[in-house]
């Protein structure tokens, strides 16, 4: 990885609100974060976390059905994605950054070919002429790793398994050339076996390619595999955010504690049952003042439910690893001090 | 039941309020109007509005608003017996066909197809014209010509309703063929067929003016809007507000039930917030973040 | 307690027909006893067959071939002659906690529903005792299903399947639709339950950190058929089957410690169809290990080193070999 040129796409400050039926939720509230070439950033989060809309939003990708209101900045190539109009934001969707989606399925046409939609993709992005965008799509499916890719190129995706079709999905994703390459819970909805194949895929193709990845998951396991650094979101706001070995193996905010200890190890014997963080998430509709977490807080101060935490750089390490709990980062430091 | 108390008060209450309006006017019809419908007064034959008659009088000196009144009732009570007929034959078909399923299922979905099949008004024609015409061959043949439709839904919603696990909850828990029709089966069917139902109700009124119009329904004196229409006719000249105003009742009325049927279906979709909505909320927002900031810059 | 085990299968399989003379065969010949008390884990991936096992279990399916027994007494002899006492001996816990429950029905109507079915006085009471008992609010009674959230859920749907008081409870993926810190809270909630009740639990499930947690013996299951089956920590540590080896190996730890450091098996290629299982052994299509008589003889459960059972021809305790 290599974080010495700036970064690729940079988030600060975003707000996004939604508004559908009779409900307002303020989905993120007030993140920055960004993402160098090379590097893969995991956006951790239970649902309602506001990962994917965090993610997506920005570039337009949201669900029907929802009034979406989006401040703060967006940037990427030296232009902020907020500003620009449907056609530009496509444009640049398609050419900077790839999505792979959760449900593959759904995301390809089901009455059309795999290669055909893959090499349109490819001559849409990339303007290559049909026997180019032919060849790029048979490209892509043997860099995605699917067997005999003469074959798959004219297979309907309902004769894939699920397996093949989140290759597909990659391959897609990868057509414009792409500079990021966001997923969405790619292995969610995977078999054990499968979602280590898919993983392994993606970590290649980061490797061979320098992308960065951005990617969206609820599962620490697949963040410890693939992760060089996490982003811990709760409730619309960034917990903790650092290099993936030191938020897993070190964790300061309350919630990021409650989350590890919530996760159950294969390889470490069994202890006591876990009892996950007692309590649910906090309701979005509202804005109130204060820590998101303070209500399932074991650690909770009068503070905290009046003041937002800021998210501080923890000092005394010699990563960046940043934190938003006034507490915990004073008890940090008069543990350092004595 | 609690739901929709709930869900009473964001109703759309500017298309519910004309549907409101008919079927009060409608029940309260022999206090609002000002004479018997069905009295004749040779003294004032085919008067334009005065203050004794509002709207006027048709050829036999009946009193044109009354009669639009008691032409209300006669609708409302000839639609509500053939809705809640056709309900009840609609609903018990349509549910057994789907919950007992099997050869039973496919002879019921036959039947239920070919009576969809045909125009309603084409059954209703053909029924009266076995029966011979008369209200309650009216009535006999519209019920027939309406039900298949609710037995269709009825049996969709229950083929849905079985796949649900908690169906299959009750089945574990020892739950026999009664409980879980009665308890779970019915409820759900019901909820989402009466609601298309009132929707209908509008294309009812219509066909009931229909075949009194054609002389199959309602029988004189009984005052009936698409009877109205025939008798006025022939004094189009003379008084047109004998064809119009009843015209312009049978419309409105039919236009207001399609609404609320529009409503009904609009509200199963979810839609982003919109317009006025839209921005009320926005306000609100800004407001609670303004509040918000105000507490956390205390220090 | 009793010498017969609470479940038993002996050659279950339910075949799906979906075309003339093609049949999806879910379940393939299982046989299976789990001992008064345990808590058995099914695990394996989609497709395996899994889900179906339990249904049958259940007699929310019913089995094309094969017998299944509980308590020592036949199913089909229970739903023929008793089949109120089979609800009050065995009950199910959902995967979807929002589609087990009546969207229409308060979570107090939901509770009550098993005791109107079996006529048990003082409904009331017995309510508020299973809200305390899966660690519900009194609150939560007059609420519908829509307004709790997904582990409050969950727990009204294992509340319900108490009711009866029963002494098996079969649980499909009870955890699979919840976040990660409230999943840990079901988990101790079933820990506990099994614990204080006594019950004999099965739990259909994929994620093997949490079997490996709570379970005390577990199955595994490829293609219709049960792999290996045994102590759950034995068979974790030192598994047999090379199918088990692999998806233990496929579970990525949260800890990166350990993630970065070990060794992992990746497998080529996806689960075959279960309408068209390979011949001989299931897993030869993806076996690092396969050799000649694994595609012509299938494997039967022998013995393994573990102390359980694993159908491998590599792993008949004296010629044990991992990958």
């Amino acid at each position: 990885m290599s974080t010495a040129s700036g970064p690729i796409y940079e988030v600060g400050d975003l707000v996004i609100d939604l508004y559908a039926g009779n409900v307002s939720v303020r989905a993120v509230d007030g993140v920055s974060f960004a993402i160098h070439p090379g590097e893969t950033v995991a956006i951790v989060g239970e649902s309602g976390s506001g990962k994917t809309v965090m993610t997506l939003g920005p570039l337009g990708l949201l669900p029907e059905g929802v009034t979406v209101d989006i401040r703060g900045r967006a940037q990427s190539g030296g232009q902020d994605l907020l500003t620009l109009g449907p056609r530009r934001l496509s444009e640049l969707r398609g050419r900077s950054f790839g999505v792979v989606f959760q449900d593959p399925i759904s995301a390809l046409n089901p009455m059309k070919r795999v290669g055909p939609q893959l090499a349109a993709q490819a001559r849409r992005l990339t303007g290559a002429t049909g026997r180019e965008a032919r060849q790029a799509a048979l490209d892509l499916l043997k860099r995605t790793g699917i067997p005999d890719p003469d074959d798959r190129y004219f297979r309907y995706p309902h004769e894939m398994s699920g397996g093949m079709l989140q290759r597909v999905m990659i391959a897609l994703a990868l057509a414009g050339k792409p500079k990021v390459l966001i997923a969405d819970e790619p292995t969610t909805a995977l078999d054990a076996t499968v979602q280590a194949q898919i993983l392994e895929l993606i970590r290649q193709l980061q490797r061979e390619d320098g992308i960065a990845v951005l990617l969206i998951t609820h599962d620490i396991g697949v963040v410890s595999r693939v992760a060089d650094r996490v982003i811990v979101l709760y409730a619309g706001r960034i917990a903790e955010e650092g290099p993936a070995f030191e938020v897993l193996t070190a964790p300061i905010h309350p919630y990021t504690i409650g989350l590890l200890d919530s996760v159950p190890d294969l390889r470490k014997s069994i202890g006591e049952p876990r009892q996950g963080i007692p309590g649910v998430p906090p309701d979005q509709s509202m804005l109130v003042p204060g820590c998101r977490f303070a209500e399932r807080c074991p650690k909770v101060e009068p503070r905290c439910r009046t003041h937002r935490p800021p998210l501080d750089q923890v000092r005394g390490r010699a990563v960046v690893q940043r934190v938003a709990c006034p507490p915990q980062l004073r008890a940090l430091r008069e543990m350092a001090d004595a | 039941m609690t739901e929709l108390l709930k869900s009473l008060r964001t109703w759309p209450w500017h298309i519910v309020a004309p549907v409101l309006l008919f079927v009060a006017v409608a029940v309260l019809a022999p206090w609002l109007t000002p004479y018997d419908p069905a009295a004749q007064d040779y003294m004032s034959i085919l008067q334009g509005p005065s203050w004794a008659h509002w709207l006027g009088t048709d050829y036999l000196g009946r009193d044109l608003l009354s009669r639009i009144i008691g032409g209300a009732r006669v609708s409302l009570t000839a639609m509500s017996i053939v809705l809640l007929a056709a309900l009840i034959l609609g609903v018990v078909v349509g549910s057994l066909a789907g919950y007992i399923g099997g050869r039973f299922e496919v002879v019921m979905i036959s039947a239920i197809d070919i009576f969809l099949a045909l125009p309603s008004l084409v059954i209703a024609l053909a029924l009266i014209g076995i029966m011979g015409p008369g209200y309650w061959s009216m009535i006999v043949a519209l019920t027939l010509a309406w039900w298949a439709n609710y037995a269709r839904m009825s049996r969709a919603v229950v083929v849905a309703e079985l796949r649900q696990p908690y169906i299959e909850a009750a089945r574990i828990m020892g739950a026999n063929h009664l409980h879980i029709f009665s308890r779970h089966i019915l409820p759900s069917v019901l909820a989402l067929v009466v609601v298309y139902a009132s929707a209908d109700a509008g294309a009812l009124v219509l066909a009931i003016a229909t075949l009194s119009f054609l002389g199959l329904g309602v029988e004189p004196p009984t005052p009936e809007w698409g009877q109205m229409l025939v008798d006025g006719m022939g004094y189009l000249e003379d008084n047109p507000a004998l064809v119009i105003l009843p015209g312009l009742a049978l419309t409105l009325v039919v236009v207001s039930f399609n609404l609320l049927g529009e409503a009904f279906a609009l509200s199963k979709v979810p839609r982003p917030a919109r317009g006025l909505t839209l921005s009320r909320r926005r306000r609100d927002r800004a407001k609670e973040e303004a509040a918000r900031a105000q507490v956390e810059a205390r220090p | 307690m009793p010498d017969f085990p609470a479940i038993q299968t002996s050659g279950v399989k339910v075949h799906f027909r979906i075309a003339p003379g093609r049949f999806v065969k879910a379940v393939d010949g299982v046989d299976l006893a789990i001992p008064a008390g345990t808590f058995h884990g099914i695990v394996g991936e989609s497709g395996c067959g899994k889900t179906t096992l339990a249904r049958t279990i259940v007699g929310l399916q019913s089995a094309t071939e094969g017998e299944i027994s509980i308590a020592g007494r036949s199913l089909s002899n229970w739903r023929r002659a008793d089949r109120k006492g089979l609800a009050r001996k065995m009950q199910f816990v959902f995967q979807d906690p929002l589609g087990s429950l009546s969207r229409r029905q308060t979570i107090e109507q939901s509770l009550e529903e098993p005791l109107i079915i079996h006529g048990v006085p003082d409904r009331r009471k017995r309510v508020e005792a299973l809200l305390d008992l899966v660690g519900l609010p009194r609150t939560a009674l007059g609420r519908l299903p829509r307004s709790l959230s997904g582990g409050q859920r969950q727990r009204v749907g294992i509340a319900r399947a108490l009711a009866l008081d029963p002494s098996i409870l079969i649980c499909d993926e009870p955890l699979s639709a919840l976040d990660v810190s409230i999943r840990a809270q079901i988990v101790a909630l079933f820990a506990d339950l099994q614990a204080k009740l006594g019950l004999t639990i099965v739990m259909i499930a994929h994620d093997l950190a949490v079997v490996r947690e709570i379970c005390s013996s577990v199955s595994v299951m490829y293609l219709g058929r049960i792999v290996e089956s045994g102590a759950t920590e034995r068979v974790f540590d030192d598994a047999a089957h090379p199918y088990s080896q692999a998806l233990l190996s496929a579970v990525p730890s949260p800890d990166p410690r350990i993630e970065t450091t070990r060794e992992r098996v990746i497998l080529a290629g996806d689960p075959p169809s279960p309408s068209n299982p390979p011949a001989g052994c299931r897993f030869n299509t993806r076996c690092p290990l396969v050799f000649e008589r694994c595609r012509n003889e299938e494997p039967v459960l022998n013995p393994a080193t573990h102390g359980g059972l694993a159908a491998c021809h590599l792993s008949q305790a004296d010629q044990h070999a991992t990958i």
